[in-house]
């Protein structure tokens, strides 16, 4: 098995944005929804995700709200905001032409030695 | 609420609001993470377990998944938890801002008759204002710009022979150097005397404004040049005194800034002269009778050169020609150094003979140079602060009808749930974004206001170069603004925060006749309003009546259909005066034979531009005897003068070439009058000075310096007798004097001599302009201030009484349907609106009698209590009064009666 890959340094945040544009969670189903969708190859630590959550909400990306789970536990849930939805859209073509850019050189041919 | 809160729904940003309230405080931040960490782990425990971990091994695996410590994760969720709440605080806040500007700009845009009506009134006071008190501020009470110039005095001599026309006179030069030596309560005093001086080199030669100084005046003032060094003590004495120090202004202009400038040398008055070095800006001399009457320095000192007093100049015990500035010891009095100066004076008061007292005169240099420029301004900021008061009164009445006519809408807003805070909040806001647009285009309006002020101020205004919108007068502008603004605010604020729903909601559409108090409100503000105009058009009335009063005095001169020359001589070619006389023989033919020249002469100074040389008359017999001279003006006149400038002779004859050689002189019918009041004065003898010469004509009086003033008696010498080295030609002209003709003069004086400087040359008309410059320029600005009052305060008047109808209409329906003619209606609203005018007009005029005490010396010829004026002021403000309430009166009466009665 492949060691899971550790998050890029900002990238968890439009990760997580990304999370919450499927609707409203809870920092728990944030965390399951990444590992699932990245089967495992992204290690998230669970406190770098709570922080990612509070700056996200400080910036005003998301908005917070204290619900009620199907089993009837407390939980704070995470949601998009207007800004939020913006921000993501903007991010992502950023990260995709960046990542796009970096493949590019890096499937440059290696001189012969 | 912002659309990005969850739940949307009315209430909820009310809880939320509450909750974060709560929230917002450490421990309960700290709770919250806690327990949404605790969720956490337990739903991961919960899905651990599920994978077959024993309970305990999957807490402890929950933990370790927050990193190696479990408790510095803690530690630094609960500061990035801190820092959320903090920006989301600050978003908040920024949210409630932006809503209520949003919510504010929006309002303004509904109503934009009253928004519009609002900021430019506003614009208008601040930038009258702004104006207005950059002016005070640069002139009056910004500090000199020399070093403590507090401790800076003007020193004046009060000579008892000349005290009548001249309360004080420059020093005498024998005294100046004595003070120097005893005055153990002065640092040091420094003495200043006029000079021409001619530059030449390439082209034509330049006539510049110079003076001649002690070698420490500029150190005893604090200017240290900007290039260059000082004088040196060595350099003030005869022989020593080849150098110069040149001003900023003459540094640009004559030497396009070049700093080689110093130590090269430059031809001054036909000698090689050293430039040593360059002044700093604004730190000139101030110009002409700045420093004391008869100091006559040039407008604008361009060139410095050492005083350098010779022997003569330092004994001579007759003339009084040296403006003296001393500065004082740091804790020495104006007192000490005046006994201390007396003493010295007494000493020469002994040698000078019996009945002769030399006492001095020390005055700040800062009243000196402003002193008689303060008042003027002073009362244009007490006019430009009376209009700002009627402003304000415009601007709380416009926004207290404002709030009476919205009383329906945030009646509504409390009873959906809005907090008094909040309306207030609301209000105030709208207000301070009107105080706002109105001070941006206020301070636009100073900044051309400025601009267009500099142009017009009379250059006898000291200091004038100085003036310029800066930081200071911004920032007490903004201020004004912002007390503008809130005060303005507030009273509707208040009223808001205290709207009772119920009440409002039932009475606040449909008020029957509108309430006493806001009846009340509205003659109070009205009376204001008038009074102060009252105040404002009193005071311009007086200024405009003393202006024409002035205007109209008979200068003693022709003033249509003369030009005027100044020439100067360079001393080098022309070192006596049979050899200067020549040069004007030469120049007068030169002059005469220019076509449409109907007479010239040459003059040492003409009507209207001062007074220079003042000295004791008497008649012959009385010559010997000691006592009380009549002091008076002497001029030196050519032969065609009188006919020349248009003055009279009243009886005798103009001088004629054939008088050469035979003493003769020419009085002023008031100099008549006072040596021989009982006989014709025409062949007698008169002692004028040092001569003694047989009087051949009395010519008409003429205003020496200004009309306002009648001046001194005059005497007129013959020109060739001692011809000035700094002549004035004048010369009448067929048809009304222009350009055209000074350029045909200035042609005919270089034909004589193309070496000979003409430095200054104009009309006899701009002669007369220019002394009633000043009092253009006061009267200019009152007129500007009371006309934007009486626009003002009758759209104040106007808006009043439209709105107190507006929400009258129903009154004035029921009214007319129980039978009321249009005529009664009418009487009833002119009679409402025309008792608190009349009110403000008799306090008006009550408070500018009470004030006519502080124009009075700036008036001439008319008494602040001129029942002429006020009668017009009171017409005018009636008739305005009556016109501004009239039309909304005559209007409410149109509208058909079941729309009055309908009309919400």
């Amino acid at each position: 098995m492949v060691s899971p890959l550790p998050v890029m340094k900002g990238t968890l945040d439009v990760l997580v944005l990304k999370a919450l544009a499927w609707g409203p969670m809870h920092g728990f189903e944030v965390g399951g929804w990444l590992e699932a969708r990245s089967q495992g190859a992204l290690a998230v630590d669970d406190s770098g995700l709570y922080q990612s959550l509070y700056r996200l909400e400080g910036r005003g990306l998301i908005a917070a709200e204290w619900g009620v789970t199907a089993n009837n536990r407390r939980a704070r849930y995470y949601r998009l905001t207007e800004r939020g939805r913006a921000d993501l859209a903007q991010e992502t073509a950023v990260w995709a032409r960046y990542a796009a850019t970096v493949t590019a050189i890096l499937a440059v041919p290696q001189p012969a030695p | 609420m912002t659309p990005d809160r969850p739940h949307v729904g009315p209430w909820a940003a009310g809880v939320r609001r509450a909750f974060r309230l709560a929230v917002r405080r450490a421990d309960w931040t700290n709770a919250e993470i806690d327990e949404e960490l605790r969720f956490h782990v337990a739903m991961r425990v919960e899905e651990l377990v599920t994978k077959g971990w024993t309970p305990d091994m999957a807490e402890i695996e929950a933990r370790r998944r927050f990193g190696p410590s479990w408790d510095t994760a803690v530690r630094h969720l609960h500061q990035s938890g801190h820092a959320r709440e903090e920006q989301l605080a600050m978003r908040e806040r920024m949210d409630d801002l932006w809503h209520d500007l949003r919510y504010g700009l929006r309002a303004l845009r509904r109503a934009p008759r009253y928004t519009a009506t609002a900021v430019l009134t506003l614009a208008l006071g601040l930038g009258a204002s702004t104006v207005v008190f950059t002016l005070v501020d640069h002139i009056v009470l910004r500090p000199l710009p020399y070093a403590t110039p507090r401790d800076l005095v003007v020193v004046r001599e009060v000579f008892s022979e000349l005290q009548q026309v001249y309360p004080t006179v420059p020093a005498n030069a024998s005294h100046f150097l004595a003070w120097q030596r005893g005055c153990s309560a002065c640092l040091g005093l420094a003495a200043i005397k006029r000079m021409t001086a001619t530059l030449s080199g390439d082209g034509d030669p330049q006539r510049l404004g110079g003076a001649r100084v002690s070698a420490n005046l500029f150190p005893l003032l604090g200017v240290r040049p900007a290039l260059g060094r000082h004088f040196l003590a060595e350099e003030d004495r005869p022989g020593g005194d080849q150098v110069a120090l040149l001003s900023d202004a003459a540094w640009r202009r004559h030497f396009g800034e070049d700093p080689s400038v110093v130590g090269r040398s430059i031809m001054l008055n036909d000698r090689s002269v050293r430039v040593i070095g360059v002044l700093p800006p604004f730190a000139d001399l101030p110009g002409r009778d700045a420093l004391g009457a008869l100091v006559a320095l040039p407008a604008e000192v361009e060139v410095y050169q050492p005083l350098a007093l010779t022997e003569q100049e330092s004994r001579a015990t007759g003339s009084f020609d040296y403006a003296v500035l001393a500065r004082l010891r740091p804790g020495a009095t104006l007192q000490q150094a005046r006994t201390q100066l007396d003493v010295i004076g007494q000493q020469f008061a002994a040698r000078a003979g019996a009945g002769t007292t030399f006492r001095t005169a020390l005055v700040p240099l800062q009243s000196q140079i402003v002193g008689s420029a303060s008042r003027p301004l002073l009362l244009l900021l007490a006019a430009v602060a009376t209009l700002l008061l009627i402003v304000c009164v415009n601007l709380v009445n416009l926004s207290l009808s404002r709030s009476t006519a919205r009383a329906r809408e945030f009646a509504v807003r409390v009873a959906l749930g809005a907090s008094a805070g909040r309306l207030a909040r609301l209000a105030i806001t709208e207000s301070v974004l009107l105080a706002v647009i109105g001070g941006a285009i206020g301070l636009l309006l100073a900044h051309w206001g400025v601009r267009a002020l500099i142009a017009l101020a009379p250059s006898t205004l000291p200091r004038v170069a100085e003036v310029q919108l800066d930081a200071r007068v911004f920032a007490v502008s903004a201020l004004l603004t912002a007390v503008v603004g809130l005060l303005v605010g507030l009273l509707p604020a208040l009223r808001a925060g205290t709207t009772h729903p119920a009440g409002a909601l039932k009475a606040g559409g449909r008020t029957m006749t509108g309430t006493r108090a806001a009846g009340g409100r509205r003659s109070l503000f009205i009376a204001v309003q008038v009074a102060f105009s009252t105040l404002l058009l009193v005071g311009t009335g007086l200024f405009l009546t003393s202006f024409v009063r002035v205007l109209r005095v008979d200068p003693g001169v022709e003033t249509d259909h003369v030009v005027a020359l100044d020439v100067a001589l360079p001393r080098t070619t022309y070192p006596t005066g049979d050899e200067r006389w020549a040069f004007y023989e030469r120049a007068l033919s030169e002059v005469a034979t220019v076509p449409g020249i109907v007479a010239v002469a040459v003059t040492s100074a003409l009507p209207l531009e001062g007074e220079t040389w003042v000295d004791g008359i008497a008649r012959a017999e009385d010559a010997a005897a000691s006592g009380e001279r009549p002091s008076a003006n002497f001029r030196f006149v050519s032969a065609d003068y009188f006919d020349a400038v248009g003055t009279p002779m009243q009886s005798g004859r103009a001088f004629a070439l054939a008088d050469r050689g035979r003493p003769t002189v020419i009085v002023s019918a008031r100099t008549a009058a006072t040596l021989w009041p009982d006989r014709n004065a025409v062949g007698q003898l008169m002692a004028a000075g040092s001569r003694t010469a047989e009087v051949i004509g009395v010519a008409g009086d003429v205003r020496t310096s200004t009309l306002e003033e009648t001046g001194s008696l005059v005497v007129y010498l013959p020109a060739w007798e001692a011809a000035p080295a700094q002549g004035i030609v004048v010369a009448r002209t067929a048809s009304v004097a222009n350009g055209a003709a000074i350029t045909e003069v200035r042609a005919a004086l270089r034909r004589a001599d193309p070496t000979v400087a003409v430095p200054k040359a104009r009309t006899m008309a701009h002669v007369v302009s220019a002394t009633v410059a000043a009092r253009r320029f006061q009267l200019t600005l009152l007129a500007l201030f009371a006309m934007l009052a009486l626009i003002t305060a009758s759209v104040g008047i106007y808006g009043i009484i439209a709105g107190s109808l507006a929400t009258r209409r129903n009154e004035i329906g029921v009214r007319m349907a129980l039978g009321a003619q249009r005529g009664h209606i009418h009487r009833l609203v002119l009679r409402e609106g025309l008792t608190p005018v009349a009110i403000g007009l008799a306090a008006g005029i009550g408070a500018s009698l009470a004030a006519g005490r502080v124009v009075a010396s700036l008036l001439y010829a008319v008494a602040p209590t001129d029942p002429r004026t006020l009668a017009s002021v009171v017409i005018l403000l009636g008739v305005v009064g009556a016109v501004a309430c009239g039309i909304p009166a005559w209007r409410a009466t149109r509208t058909e009666l079941p729309l009055l009665l309908r009309a919400d």
